[in-house]
């Protein structure tokens, strides 16, 4: 007999999965079927060729340097066809269900049901883990500041405001505009303060103007620094730095140095999403290309995350 | 009299990349991240990215005679570019000489030839520092021609020609701490 698979995930109460992927707070539940026509009531549970026993889910989360913990059950008995998460970490999380008929099991993750639209680089450049059929994440933050920075972010996926090229509305009267230069620590500050509920200040000055903090200010990591008008990394008030979390959530500044001969040169800053994408402002367009996992088409250097203390 | 004039048809010598730098060419792209040196934006470790570089060093006015061969797509043209910033300047200004060539003849879209006039370290301030020199006044003013009117890069441009952009590439190099623009020897 064949049996309809496809592992979907919604928040409790939405009626119909999220396109912009599963978001939520911690104590909110999701819901979890082998068939959207579970969660939409097309298929009836009852009607579903599949008892409780025969279906056990499990999760592993995402760790700050991109691999994984280990596959673990979220409830010690299976919980069938349609399981109920009431979330209690935060973090980044892949999803599978252990399916058992006659002693044979199979499993199914859950994965991608179509190309990430913002997966590329400004050059077109598309990260596979992106891609259709890759692994899907459901992502559970601590705080609603997390969610609300993260939607700022989003909206901005595919625009070309932030291009280095570019010139920006000054951020303050008489203020800079950035024009010809990366914008992606310009991206985090006006993310973050558009967001309403986690400020980030005009922390440097530089030949009398106010500047944002740098990504090197949001790595806040070890290294030797090249460019002398920057010295070292301001502490950002009201934020408190991570390094490299166990346990990275969405909607943290993510970043990372930029390396020469040895030196610190710069830095690259972004917003983290639910599956661990960087939502970053690159040479040209903001894109979700970079990715706190491996392999070689994401970051490899170490990636830090801050977060805003309320 | 009537005159014939022949033509002798210019022979692209066919260069034959070796498969380290056909392998980087085909699997590297440079980090979403702006100018950066190619040092800095690779997408892989070193290894593979050094024998590109010293491989383009060597070979760059044959890698652009057939960079429509070896490297048509912008994100493989972007490789050669930023390998080129090593050269040594009168070089490197010949080279961008031949992007101007192929952008003129369609191999080069106007957003890769802007990539590669707006380069920074390590050739940054080159344009600016020299711009009484007389390959870059024609350079720069080729450029002008070539690139839409309506580029933001045309700004900066005039600015180079008018020595205004001068001051502004050496505060940077002095601010960033790198090396200043270098000065073209006279010829």
């Amino acid at each position: 007999m064949l049996v309809p698979v496809q592992i979907t995930l919604q928040p409790q109460g939405a009626s119909a999965p999220p396109t912009t992927g599963v978001l939520v707070k911690k104590g909110d539940t999701i819901q979890m079927a082998l068939n959207p026509g579970l969660l939409n009531g097309t298929i009836p549970l009852t009607s579903y060729p599949l008892q409780t026993s025969q279906v056990n889910w499990q999760y592993r989360e995402m760790n700050g340097d991109g691999t994984f913990t280990d596959w673990t059950n979220f409830q010690a008995s299976p919980e069938g066809p349609e399981f109920n998460y009431t979330t209690t970490l935060g973090g980044i999380f892949q999803v599978q269900a252990i399916i058992t008929v006659n002693g044979a099991s199979e499993t199914w993750q859950y994965n991608r049901q179509q190309d990430d639209p913002y997966g590329a680089d400004s050059d077109g450049n598309f990260n596979p883990i992106y891609a259709k059929g890759q692994p899907d994440y459901f992502g559970v933050v601590d705080s609603q500041w997390q969610i609300d920075v993260r939607n700022q972010a989003r909206a901005l996926l595919g625009s070309t405001a932030y291009s280095e090229a570019g010139s920006l509305p000054p951020i303050y009267s008489g203020g800079p505009t950035f024009a010809g230069h990366d914008k992606c620590n310009v991206f985090v500050y006006m993310m973050c303060n558009a967001a309403g509920d986690a400020s980030v200040g005009l922390i440097r000055t530089h030949h009398g103007v106010n500047l944002p903090p740098l990504a090197i200010d949001w790595y806040d990591g070890p290294g030797t620094w090249l460019m002398p008008w920057v010295a070292s990394p301001i502490a950002i008030p009201g934020w408190a730095s991570l390094g490299q979390p166990t346990w990275p959530e969405p909607g943290y500044v993510v970043s990372r140095p930029a390396y020469s001969g040895g030196q610190i040169t710069g830095g690259h800053t972004g917003i983290l999403d639910y599956d661990g994408a960087w939502i970053n402002a690159g040479s040209v367009t903001v894109n979700r290309y970079p990715n706190i996992t491996p392999p070689g088409n994401s970051y490899n250097n170490p990636e830090h995350c801050t977060y805003h203390t309320p | 009299m009537a005159c014939v004039v022949l033509f002798t048809p210019q022979l692209v010598k066919a260069i034959d990349l070796p498969p380290q730098v056909k392998n980087y060419l085909q699997t590297q792209h440079l980090l979403d991240e702006g100018s950066r040196p190619l040092a800095d934006c690779n997408a892989t470790q070193t290894g593979s990215g050094d024998v590109f570089l010293q491989y383009t060093m060597s070979n760059w006015s044959a890698m652009l005679d057939n960079l429509a061969t070896i490297a048509p797509a912008p994100k493989q043209q972007k490789l050669v570019i930023r390998a080129m910033e090593y050269l040594p300047p009168r070089d490197y200004l010949k080279a961008l000489n031949k992007l101007c060539d192929l952008n003129a003849a369609g191999v080069v879209k106007s957003q890769i030839l802007e990539f590669a006039v707006r380069a920074r370290t390590p050739k940054n301030g080159l344009l600016s520092n020299n711009y009484q020199d007389p390959q870059v006044v024609q350079l720069v003013q080729r450029l002008q021609s070539l690139l839409p009117k309506d580029s933001q890069t045309q700004g900066w441009l005039s600015d180079i020609l008018s020595g205004k952009q001068k001051a502004v590439d050496q505060q940077w190099a002095d601010e960033e701490g790198v090396a200043a623009p270098a000065t073209l020897s006279a010829q």
